[in-house]
């Protein structure tokens, strides 16, 4: 044995395999450094261009607030009732701090739209607050001092069916009269030039060629 | 050499070359014998923060050098969408919702305190001794999901505490500096309450609650206690959870009564 470990030739060969098991050995126990994969954040936008899932809502309490939708009943209604020819939703965490620095911004939106007459009646803003209770919710709404309605998803029913990963999020959906079709709009994060995104809107929506 | 010994030879090499590229394979994410091919760029990519250019008055996003408040208009230059900040955060992942054993009850007395604060100075409970209701939030670190949103919930709830004469007293194991650059990115204005460090020794609070998990972050638990020092409330919440907000006003309601 000692003979066969004396020889050149053998001795190179333990010396690989030394090197190998060594390699292996220190890099073995090595903790995986990425998150797990349910993690990750999607980077492109969801659901865009494809059909708008239908989903029902309380009907707001506010009088007010129903008379914008153009709701007459006072139960449950489906986001289709919204009469409307684009409907701007807002997916906000009542508690998120990013929604909080939107708020104002998209109090602007909805000043601007209701401040033209060839908007007021055609594009119509909502609220749905991820994983925020109704209380949470009123909260933001008195707070911020949100104009148009707001609801609760504290149950995530809407959060999942629209996919929804990061608030605050906008999505722009055209409304016909079968309800809520195409998503031509979607957008991660806030924004701070309220003029810039209804542009934005009008043009992705088709608004601004109808008009012509 | 004979042939027969140099095709032994050239045999082993190629065992340990390919023992070598295995173990690469095996311990390097992403390489391209991982079996995860296209998984590491679905991956959490962190969005360009460093020199970010603030559209308003054009300075850096980079801590202290920036003049504006930490939240202003930042945008991603590829996409000139808002840089999301949540995507920083680290994803915990699914944790056991409970990981401690109280050592306080409804009743009895709060332990006092006496903590570092991230406005300068210490916080101690036994200051608001006749004066306020105090609600201890700790949560379990900083920079982590549904605690980086808990917090400005209450940033906005002030006038509710306000309303049943409570303050606010944040808590986490994190050490000053975290918890300074965590606050800050909360809100655009200062935060109401103090936030204090249980960072050393460390957890030494948490643990005279019984909120100190295993793994040396703390419980998201609400603890009420009232002018008197005495515990009137406790939530020990689920970690992965935000407790509702209606339940600790309606406890502060009652405690105010």
């Amino acid at each position: 044995m000692r003979a066969w470990l004396m020889r050149k030739g053998n001795k190179r060969t333990i010396l690989w395999l030394a090197g190998a098991l060594l390699i292996f050995i220190c890099g073995g126990p090595l903790p995986k450094s990425a998150p797990p994969d349910s993690f990750a954040y999607p980077s492109e936008p969801s659901g865009l261009h494809e059909r708008f899932p239908a989903f029902t809502l309380p009907a707001p309490k506010s009088d007010a607030e129903r008379a914008y939708l153009g709701l007459s009943g006072t139960g449950a209604f489906a986001t289709g009732q919204i009469k409307a020819q684009v409907l701007i939703i807002e997916a906000f965490g009542a508690f998120c701090p990013h929604c909080h620095h939107a708020a104002p911004y998209v109090n602007e939106v909805y000043a601007a739209i209701e401040g033209r007459p060839d908007l007021k009646d055609h594009v119509k803003i909502i609220g749905v607050g991820m994983r925020s209770t109704p209380f949470e919710v009123n909260l933001f709404k008195e707070k911020f001092h949100v104009p148009f309605p707001l609801f609760a998803d504290n149950d995530m029913t809407i959060e999942k069916l629209l996919s929804i990963d990061t608030t605050p999020t906008f999505i722009g959906v055209k409304v016909n009269k079968e309800g809520p079709q195409e998503r031509f709009y979607f957008r991660r994060g806030s924004f701070e030039n309220a003029s810039q995104f209804l542009s934005e809107i009008i043009r992705l929506s088709g608004l601004a060629q109808e008009a012509k | 050499m004979s042939g027969q010994k140099r095709l032994r030879r050239v045999l082993v090499y190629f065992v340990g070359i390919a023992i070598v590229m295995i173990t690469t394979a095996v311990t390097v994410p992403g390489s391209l014998m991982s079996g995860e091919a296209g998984a590491p760029s679905e991956r959490v990519v962190a969005p360009p923060m460093e020199g970010v250019p603030n559209p308003k008055n054009g300075s850096l996003m980079s801590g202290e050098a920036s003049a504006a408040p930490p939240m202003e208009g930042v945008l991603n230059p590829k996409n000139g969408q808002a840089v999301d900040f949540k995507k920083n955060i680290f994803p915990v992942g699914n944790l056991k919702p409970t990981d401690s054993i109280l050592r306080v009850r409804i009743g009895g007395k709060a332990p006092n305190f006496s903590l570092p604060a991230v406005g300068g100075g210490r916080v101690s409970l036994s200051q608001y001794l006749g004066k306020k209701h105090v609600v201890l939030s700790f949560v379990p670190a900083a920079w982590t999901p549904v605690c980086s949103d808990q917090w400005p919930g209450y940033q906005i709830a002030k006038d509710l505490f306000d309303k049943n004469n409570a303050s606010l007293i944040g808590i986490t194991v994190d050490n000053i500096p975290t918890l300074y650059s965590w606050t800050r990115q909360m809100s655009s204005e200062k935060l109401w309450f103090p936030v204090v460090s249980d960072f050393y020794p460390h957890g030494a609070v948490a643990s005279a609650y019984g909120v100190l998990r295993s793994d040396g972050t703390a419980e998201r638990a609400l603890f009420v206690i009232d002018k008197k020092g005495r515990i009137r409330y406790i939530d020990v919440h689920n970690i992965n959870e935000r407790p509702p907000l209606e339940d600790l006003i309606h406890a502060l309601e009652k405690v105010n009564k």
